[in-house]
């Protein structure tokens, strides 16, 4: 009785130990598959994290139940496939995510082996575009977008930039949500998002875009061609003019004027930090598809953004 | 009689419960509440304040409060804490980028006293994406095995197809059902659903 109640008690407290390291490896391993490059060292690391794991458990053989012990074993087979996957799938975009560093070594004892990562699911890639000047960028400034799937994709850092991604090259990726952040002086010549497109710190610039909501925060002296199904939201905003995009895939009524809503101006009368662009303002998109020098530009720049302050 | 049961029976009469929609900007939260209400999301908005939809679910009367979630609006939800009897943190499970700064507002939001004993839905929202985190990934990034003050549960889901919404309005009900109506007779039913707690 007090025997196996010892017994019982070095398999708790070994089991407890062993899931912890077990989730804390299993949850890092998913996720550095989901966010990769991971470096061949995280994966290294990884790898031998999981052989320690496994030596654990064979300095104990013998002294735990054979249903725990089969039990621990499936865990390290687990935990050793998805390394492999992880393997072979290198090396895809150039996203990374740092994952918290405290949350490791907690003991997420809450854990079903149904719970498992899903090993079919693809690992969405983000696109990002950032950090250029006096430049005209295509789709061939991000780095590698996955064919067929759907990602967000972000756009930062831009000063004096050009970007078109209108026409849809990129085999089919779906652009879910597009997060754009600190531009000046930039024309942005956007493919349709099918999510929200979030816009921060904006300074002088021109957008065209179709999306389903359109939240801009913090920016000022913008022009925004949009179709959209929603109202568009301004915060922190000044000098914004809006205007329908002529949109020859929906029936939406052209004529129907944007309702923008301003969340920094809650009052009866009308913002006065947008406005609507004249009617039959035409966005600037017809732009070689072809390189462009930065004096080109620059020239296009002068003449199609607005002229700010 | 007394006291206690008195409080009990009071409520049992309303069987009213509040549940308080959380999360970053853009996570769906009101895409979720259209949809459970029947409404066309096409034209959903972003939230200015908040919208409120009263629903019946079986026999209670669900208040759920929808807040907006953009971060010069996040300072104002303590507003809404009082009188909450669930927490349904929504969670855009393709924003990969912002999963940092969703684990940190909810784990400030858990701190709040006014909130200690309401029941925690994590919604994995927009699986429909392909390639969206899920929901093991989620409670990991979210650090959710961390909480240990709230009953809490993960469920992935999405707005646009309806997929658990109902499911996880059902967890939230039976939880707090079990707290505020019956606490002291746990039926053996909701057991099961207590188990991911107990195992914190
Ligand atoms: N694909 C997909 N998109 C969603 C889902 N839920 C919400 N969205 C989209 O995400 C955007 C933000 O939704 P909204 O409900 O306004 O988010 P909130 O700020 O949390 O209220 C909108 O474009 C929605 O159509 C979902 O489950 N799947
Ligand atoms: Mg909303």
């Amino acid at each position: 009785m007090s025997e196996d109640t010892a017994k019982w008690q070095i398999a708790h407290s070994f089991a407890e130990g062993f899931n912890a390291t077990f989730s804390d490896l299993e949850s890092r391993i998913s996720v550095a598959a989901a966010m990769e490059p991971s470096s061949s060292e995280i994966i290294q690391g990884l790898a031998a994290e999981v052989a320690a794991l496994s030596r654990r458990l064979s300095d104990v053989l013998g002294t735990l139940p054979s249903y725990d012990q089969r039990q621990h074993e499936q865990r390290v087979k687990t935990l050793e496939q998805s390394l492999e996957k992880l393997r072979a799938a290198q090396p895809k975009s150039k996203f990374t995510f740092k994952r918290k560093a405290n949350g490791s070594g907690k003991p997420p004892s809450s854990h079903k082996p149904s719970e498992l990562p899903r090993p079919e699911a693809p690992s969405s890639s983000n696109l990002i575009l950032s950090s250029h000047h006096d430049a005209y960028l295509g789709w061939h400034n991000i780095p590698t977008p996955m064919a067929g799937s759907s990602s967000d994709a972000t756009i930062r850092d831009l000063t004096n930039c050009i970007v078109n991604l209108a026409s849809q090259t990129t085999d089919g990726v779906q652009i879910t949500a597009l997060h754009i952040h600190n531009l000046k002086n930039c024309l942005l010549l956007l493919p349709d998002i099918t999510g929200s497109v979030m816009l921060h710190d904006l300074n002088r610039c021109s957008i065209v875009v179709g999306c389903h909501q359109f939240r801009m925060h913090t920016s000022k002296d913008v022009d925004v061609f949009v179709s959209i199904s929603s109202s568009p939201i301004v915060e922190g905003c000044s000098r914004i003019r809006f205007c329908r995009r002529p949109d020859p895939n929906s029936r939406q009524l052209q004529s129907e004027p944007l309702m923008v809503q301003d969340f920094s101006h809650i009052r009866p009368t009308p913002s006065p930090n947008w406005s609507l662009l004249p009617a039959g303002s035409t966005p600037p998109t017809s732009l070689p598809d072809s390189d462009m020098g930065p004096d080109e530009v620059a020239t296009l720049l002068d003449v199609t953004l607005p002229p700010g302050i | 009689m007394g006291l206690l049961t008195i409080i009990r029976k009071n409520r049992q009469k309303e069987r009213e419960m509040r549940l308080l929609f959380l999360g970053l900007d853009n996570a769906g939260k009101t895409t979720i509440l259209k949809k459970l209400n029947g409404e066309d999301i096409m034209t959903v908005s972003p939230t200015l304040g908040f919208n409120i939809k009263t629903f019946a679910h079986g026999r209670y009367t669900l208040n759920l409060w929808d807040v907006g979630g953009q971060r010069t609006l996040r300072p104002y939800w303590r507003n809404y804490f009082e009188q909450t009897d669930a927490l349904v943190w929504v969670v855009d499970s393709g924003d990969r980028m912002r999963m940092k700064d969703c684990r940190d507002e909810l784990h400030s939001l858990l701190l709040e006293d006014r909130l200690a004993g309401a029941s925690l839905l994590v919604f994995a929202n927009k699986q429909d994406i392909q390639g969206s985190m899920n929901d093991v990934e989620i409670r990991d990034a979210l650090d959710l095995h961390l909480i240990t003050t709230h009953h809490w549960k993960i469920l992935s889901c999405s707005a646009v197809t309806g997929e658990n919404l109902v499911a996880g309005l059902d967890w939230v009900v039976n939880d707090v059902a079990s707290r505020l109506y019956y606490s002291s007779t746990l039926t053996s039913t909701s057991t099961a659903e207590r188990s991911q707690r107990v195992s914190l």
